[in-house]
């Protein structure tokens, strides 16, 4: 398995145990009490399962399993898979950070927010820039 | 990839950056409130990531990878009507979650439903041993 297909697919496992330790205390806080910042997390925590988890797994496992690109190339051009890798987690990571904080006090966490989200779509540009010319029939063979 | 494949991925493609592009501008808009119509568009943000581009990836790699009898895809022509069915289904929800049609909406289910019962139908067979019948 290659390297970023590597960093892909454990950077997805730790998101969904890090989102079900969340929701396991969400679920917990809902029934005996606990703080009003975890409670309101919930978007939050759906979208360290969709995003990070689900979707991160899937980009990992197309970059590995997809048709080559060329024969040169087989894996395609690799700096935005890197990027939307890199993007993908900061953006998120932000998004979990800040969206608690801004529910709590506001003040520059909004900034924060919105560039968390600008970073994750920046990431879903570079991974369909990337696999893009990885969908594709068979090559064909030399002449 | 067959043809297929390659129409219904790249079809998902698109409803990943248009799904992101919804997702992006709503998460905007909670840190820098601008306008209030961006969460209205958070069902189509949902419906576009969930139906549109994953489960569409998974029709995609499904009819590509699943295995094949003596090197056919046999009833492909049941994999064609799911992955019309399910965009057409997908565009009608979003444009009925968007702009308050709920018939729309409703309808769009339906053709999601048609599509998934369609792609079950031809992948049913494809499902079984290396080598069995």
């Amino acid at each position: 398995m290659l390297p970023l297909v590597r960093l892909y697919v454990r950077t997805a496992l730790l998101w969904l145990v890090i989102a079900m330790a969340l929701g396991l205390a969400q679920a917990f806080a809902g029934w005996r009490g606990g703080p009003g910042w975890l409670i309101a997390m919930r978007a939050t925590v759906w979208h360290m399962l969709a995003v990070g988890w689900l979707n991160q797994l899937i980009w990992g496992v197309a970059h590995w399993m997809f048709p080559a690109a060329s024969r040169e190339q087989p894996r395609g051009w690799l700096a935005p898979a890197a990027a939307a890798y890199a993007l993908l987690n900061v953006g998120l990571l932000l998004r979990v950070v800040a969206e608690p904080m801004l529910l709590e006090g506001g003040g520059g966490w909004g900034a924060v927010l919105a560039v968390g989200g600008v970073l994750q779509w920046l990431a879903a540009l570079g991974f369909v820039l990337h696999i893009w010319p990885r969908v594709r029939g068979p090559l064909r063979r030399r002449a | 990839m067959p043809a297929l494949s390659i129409w219904v991925a790249r079809s998902a493609l698109l409803q990943l950056l248009l799904g992101f592009s919804l997702g992006a501008l709503a998460l905007w808009n909670k840190g820098f409130a601008l306008v209030a119509w961006p969460w209205r568009l958070v069902p189509a943000h949902v419906e576009l990531l969930l139906l549109g581009w994953m489960a569409q990836l998974a029709v995609a790699v499904g009819y590509w990878i699943l295995p094949r009898r003596a090197g056919q895809r046999p009833r492909a022509w049941l994999a064609v009507v799911a992955a019309l069915l399910l965009n057409a289904g997908v565009g009608a929800v979003v444009l009925g979650a968007s702009f308050g049609w709920p018939g729309a909406v409703a309808l769009g289910r339906a053709l999601e439903l048609g599509a998934v019962v369609a792609f079950a139908a031809h992948a049913w067979p494809r499902v079984r041993a290396a080598g069995g019948t």
